[in-house]
């Protein structure tokens, strides 16, 4: 399998991780119908059966188009005994028998489906989170290693990526030093002079007696069980094999010595009643879901845009407009298409049930809502629209933005900052013979080597800067209320430290280098111009040697041409 | 420019997913939930390389939303996409002269295959 492949097949099955969590609420949906059929079991309940048998096809097909062949059979048995009232006109005692215990058995197997797959044992799952960059977190770390050569080479790599490194060869200077530190993280050898696990048997002491709850991480030539598990014994948060590979080691520092939490859910509450918006809003807000309250439904669309929530929580009965019209709108905008949305009401008409649930509505809640279960269908849904934002707008190698959203970016920030008058700061990034590194080194290097890059910019550049990943080697960033000298002065620090880093692989280890356009805004009369100016800033770059930054000269606001 | 694509399919799941595999793939999309929506997306906007359609919305079946959609916008590649499998839907529907295409395991790349030759 490609390693494309391999990574689209990754962020389908997180997508599809989510969605299991709603598959119970759907079952359930399914149930609340199938009741209706029986209370109307003399009447005309056709309609109701054709939507249900929808439904049961909807879930069948997913799950067996996604792998799961068990989930599929039992909803295709369930659709079939359906077909059977369809068919014959009758709603035999034994038909409402399979039926039910087929709504058993599914459920059942998601119950099952839920415990046997873990989100984590995903590998590049960490890639997917949305980084948000931290504001002040102590980034010191201890290394303690007695191999010189390699600490004082681990340190400035680590430097490069903004850690304070304080280094010691030996095991009694760091226990010595131990009270004085304030360090983020510690990073130890497994192996001292003073035996083969004699860093974790230190770690295991110190932290017993001082009562530490420092992260550690070991270093060891050693791939061995009795290696490991010493490690493990002295409650290590990660053990990785020399050589270290460093990006790896990086994701593991920045995750241990992150604090930030991610941000909280956020909902938009559309009721025409105040009180019962508010009271929706904080059951919500109680459970650390961020809510807005709307009760002017036809300001919807501004609302969307502006609070740009992750579910839309929608009454459906509501004087200017119902919720289902209100949905019918929402998803008109391609944007907005997405977006989950979950209808609450007094409505016990089953009619306008199903006609909700099949068109636009994710759920149906009826009012009084169950608090606990209200949640959860909240929660998984908002979860789902997450990822899934995170999937659609990040690139899945770097996780930087993609090439759309930084076009989407381009064009936003250009206008606002035309209107404003400030000044903003266009780059973008060509690595410098990166065929060459693909050829000589692989293709799995090359990749680390983007991946490296795309680190350096995220850690460099400031938390309101934007940055993306707009070709195979090829980046871009903005950088909002900065002229380009400014920028100049960043990105040249952030080039010089990049070249300094040594990349490992199996052909042996190698440096490597960019070049970089730099275009101010008033280089153009519009976003392509601005881009097209960086690039050109870009090429004079690559023509004057590479390894280097120029910037685009301002002429007229008609013509831009690069300074020479 | 990147390519545009309109996806008629009303469950979000599904959608969110092919969405995810042909943007993968390069493409932008636009979603309609049913065949209303989609026709009226067509009548404002037919900037689009190709459709594709589940067979069963909530307001109607593909196939009919086919003809439609070749007397409203008969330049566009039209394209089902369905986990029926049943060989006389199947027939029916390729006598029509609809693409129709099964979603199997590989859905990813069938999808992505399809919409290629469709749109060359």
């Amino acid at each position: 399998m490609t390693g494309k492949k391999q990574m689209l097949n990754n962020r389908m099955k997180l997508l599809w991780d989510s969605y299991v969590k709603e598959i119970p609420h759907k079952i359930r949906a399914i149930s609340v119908s199938w009741q209706t059929i029986l209370d109307m079991r003399h009447g005309d309940y056709s309609a109701n059966l054709r939507d249900l048998i929808r439904g049961l096809h909807t879930i069948g097909g997913t799950a067996s188009t996604f792998g799961h062949v068990k989930l599929g059979i039992a909803a295709h048995r369930a659709e079939r005994e359906l077909k059977l009232i369809q068919e014959t006109g009758e709603l035999s005692a034994s038909t409402e028998k399979q039926f039910a215990l087929c709504l058993v058995e599914m459920n059942n197997i998601i119950a099952a489906l839920s415990v046997d797959e873990n989100l984590d044992s995903c590998l590049d799952v960490g890639q997917y989170e949305v980084r948000t960059r931290k504001n002040v977190t102590n980034r010191t770390i201890v290394l303690v290693d007695d191999d010189e050569w390699f600490s004082s080479n681990l340190a400035l790599q680590l430097n490069c990526f903004g850690y304070e490194v304080i280094t010691f060869n030996r095991l009694q200077d760091m226990e010595e030093a131990l009270p004085t530190l304030d360090a983020a993280c510690f990073i130890m050898d497994l192996s001292f002079p003073e035996g083969i696990a004699a860093g974790a048997e230190t770690v295991r002491r110190l932290w017993a007696v001082k009562n530490y709850a420092i992260p550690v991480v070991f270093l060891s030539k050693r791939n061995d069980t009795i290696s490991r598990l010493e490690a493990v014994k002295a409650g290590s948060d990660a053990y990785f094999l020399k050589p270290v590979r460093i990006i790896e080691l990086i994701d593991k520092l920045d995750q241990l010595t992150s604090q930030s939490e991610p941000p909280p859910y956020k909902v938009l509450v559309v009721d025409d009643e105040q009180v019962v918006a508010e009271y929706h809003a904080l059951l919500l807000e109680q459970n650390g879901i961020q809510a807005r309250i709307l009760t002017n439904p036809l300001q919807v669309l501004d609302a969307i845009s502006d609070f740009n929530p992750d579910l839309i929580l929608m009454d459906l009965n509501m004087p200017k407009c119902n919720g289902y019209e209100l949905s019918k709108v929402i998803r008109q905008v391609p944007a907005y298409f997405r977006i989950p949305i979950v209808f609450l009401s007094q409505e016990t008409d089953p009619e306008l049930q199903m006609q909700a649930m099949n068109t636009g509505g994710d759920d149906f809640l009826t009012k009084p809502v169950n608090p606990e279960y209200f949640l959860s269908s909240v929660r998984v849904r908002a979860e789902r629209m997450r990822i899934l934002r995170t999937l659609m707008e990040r690139d899945g190698l770097s996780g930087l933005y993609n090439h759309s959203v930084m076009k989407e970016q381009i064009e936003s920030v250009f206008i606002q900052a035309a209107r404003s008058q400030m000044p903003a700061t266009l780059g973008i990034i060509d690595l410098d013979f990166f065929k060459k590194i693909n050829d000589t080194y692989g293709h799995i290097t090359g990749d680390m080597v983007i991946v490296i890059v795309s680190r350096l910019l995220e850690q460099r550049l400031r938390c309101g800067d934007i940055v993306g990943r707009v070709g195979g080697e090829e980046f871009a960033f903005i950088m909002q209320n900065t002229t380009p000298q400014e920028a100049y002065t960043v990105i040249e620090s952030v080039r010089c430290t990049f070249g300094k880093i040594v990349h490992e692989a199996p052909a042996g280890s190698f440096t490597a280098t960019f070049s970089c356009g730099l275009a101010a805004l008033q280089t153009a009369n519009d976003p392509a111009q601005w881009y097209d100016a960086a690039d050109s800033a870009l090429y004079k770059a690559k023509k004057q040697g590479r390894n280097r930054t120029c910037i685009a000269q301002v002429q007229r606001k008609q013509k831009y041409e690069v300074q020479l | 420019m990147t390519k545009r694509l309109l996806i008629i399919e009303d469950d979000i799941f599904m959608r969110d997913m092919l969405s995810l595999i042909v943007e993968d793939g390069g493409f932008s999309v636009v979603g309609a939930d049913d065949g209303a929506q989609a026709l009226a997306i067509l009548q404002q906007d037919q900037d689009f390389a190709a459709i594709i359609s589940d067979l069963y919305l909530p307001d109607c079946k593909g196939v009919e939303l086919f003809q439609s959609v070749q007397q409203a916008a008969p330049a566009i590649p039209f394209m089902i996409l369905s986990g029926e499998s049943d060989d006389v839907i199947v027939a029916e529907a390729k006598q029509l002269g609809i693409v129709y295409v099964v979603k199997d395991m590989n859905v990813a790349d069938t999808l992505l295959t399809t919409i290629e030759h469709l749109i060359m």
